[in-house]
């Protein structure tokens, strides 16, 4: 077994809890050099893919709170805490004292640790060397990632800039499932007169271990309508698609659920796009 | 306290033994090569992109240059089966935004590219209604300094060292204080989403 091995299966796991370093993984502020090792760690152990799972939903469920939270709730409350620390109390004259003999004790202190103070100023100088290259590249990373959502929101407003006056504007329509293939569709979807989104309601399949539902849009004749997509859980059991009514026609259509991860066709449901009389 | 690796037997030797088996073709084994590591590589992902479209396309694409590249006998060191499959990950997340950003300049971009841009209504209506869920549970938090370390931590991301230093924490105090908010935050959110579909989304 190699040292790498070894290293990777004694990864201290009180250690890591000590560390945050599933936090710490998802908020992205290992560095490189525990980032690696611990991945090719938790990817084949069962104790780090829980926990990094339950910090994944936890950050995920925080991560949704409405902005009016954020300042109204915790920072503010966090304050008090923060002015009582400062605040006058019986304690004050004590601390001052305190405070007085410190300030002796250091500056007595400072004269022997003067000496010291040259190899520490080289020990500093070069981690910040160290830090300094980290920053940088960091810098440019986060440039990258900034240029490339910026394009990415002009490209979204490029396409679809026409619902861009209505964005929250959404009909809602359920499909029942199709049993046979030889009636008509019996849903009906009206298309708006103007673009806006249109949400399809279905509900989801009976399948166990399916994590996640791949769904494929297309004509009666099987020509595809856009690119497949994944279906969001909605309330009641229930999944949804919305898609740009600029995408449908009036016309017959096929909605094909699937498995995500194996591809499995598991229910299809066929409704007709009727533009609004 | 080191802990060994989970599993009773040598991670090393059944990874050897996997990709062996996968090379005298053993179908059955690239099941188990995928049920190892789904979890982790789905994690590598999902910490790279939020994408999910993007994410499912590389968990795919991983384990297929994985298959391949497992029974063309080009994992050189079989032990190290799980540093290939991650290094395969972490490439494929690089390629993936290269390639993005290649469509970008040529124009050449697809539905896909675009589609995690911007929110969909019902995107935005149901993350509007668990984050009202959320709120609600936070509120019914009983203690303060719960709900200013899971807020400060998790959602403000600030540094562990001014969290202590506004709460008054040791560092030893503060992962103690931080675990037991995690821990009541799930039991509260377990508790209330109780009559929910899908409980596990945020506890």
């Amino acid at each position: 077994m190699g040292a790498g091995d070894a290293r990777l299966m004694e990864m201290d796991h009180q250690g890591l809890e000590e560390n945050q370093t599933a936090d710490r993984y998802w908020m992205r502020k290992l560095p490189d050099a525990e980032q690696r090792p611990f991945e090719e760690h938790f990817v084949d152990c069962p104790v780090c893919l829980e926990s990094l799972e339950t910090v994944e939903r936890l950050r995920g469920g925080l991560r949704e709170l409405p902005p009016g939270f954020t300042a109204a709730a915790a920072v503010s409350s966090a304050r008090p805490i923060a002015r009582d620390r400062f605040a006058p109390n019986r304690a004050r004259p004590l601390l001052t004292f305190l405070a007085a003999a410190c300030f002796i004790i250091a500056t007595a202190a400072s004269l022997f640790f003067y000496g010291e103070a040259g190899r520490a100023r080289r020990e500093v100088e070069s981690s910040r060397h160290e830090s300094e290259r980290a920053r940088l590249r960091q810098a440019e990373l986060e440039q990258a990632l900034q240029k490339e959502r910026d394009n990415r929101a002009l490209r979204s407003d490029a396409v679809v800039g026409a619902l861009n006056a209505a964005p929250l504007a959404a009909s809602v329509f359920t499909l029942n499932l199709t049993r046979g293939a030889s009636s008509e569709p019996g849903d009906r979807v009206v298309l708006p007169e103007s673009p806006a989104w249109v949400v399809l309601l279905f509900d989801q399949p009976d399948q166990a271990n399916v994590r996640k539902y791949r769904v494929r849009t297309s004509t009666a004749e099987g020509h595809p309508v856009g690119d497949p997509v994944t279906a969001g859980a909605a309330s009641g059991g229930m999944l949804a698609v919305s898609l740009p009514s600029s995408l449908l026609a009036a016309g017959d259509y096929r909605l094909a659920v699937e498995d995500a991860a194996s591809g499995h066709l598991l229910a299809t449901y066929r409704f007709r796009a009727i533009s609004k009389p | 306290m080191p802990v060994p690796s989970a599993t009773a037997v040598d991670p090393g030797d059944s990874a050897a033994a996997l990709v062996g088996r996968i090379r005298e073709g053993d179908s059955g084994a690239e099941t188990e090569l995928v049920e190892r590591y789904r979890r982790g590589i789905g994690i590598i992902l999902r910490a790279e992109s939020s994408n999910a479209a993007a994410v499912d396309d590389l968990f795919q694409e991983t384990f297929r240059i994985a298959f391949e590249k497992i029974r063309q006998g080009d994992v050189r060191d079989p032990r190290r089966l799980s540093g290939f499959i991650c290094s395969l990950a972490r490439n494929l997340v690089t390629d993936h935004f290269r390639r993005v950003a290649a469509r970008r300049t040529t124009g050449d971009l697809k539905l896909g590219d675009i589609a995690s841009g911007r929110a969909d209504p019902l995107e935005t209506l149901l993350r509007s209604e668990r984050g009202e869920f959320v709120r609600q549970v936070l509120s019914e938090m009983p203690s303060d300094r719960d709900r200013q370390m899971l807020f400060r931590f998790y959602v403000a991301e600030d540094e562990k060292d001014a969290i202590c230093r506004d709460l008054d924490l040791t560092s030893l105090h503060f992962n103690r204080v931080l675990f037991r908010a995690r821990e009541r935050y799930r039991d509260l959110y377990l508790e209330r989403a109780g009559s929910r579909n899908n409980p596990r989304e945020a506890g």
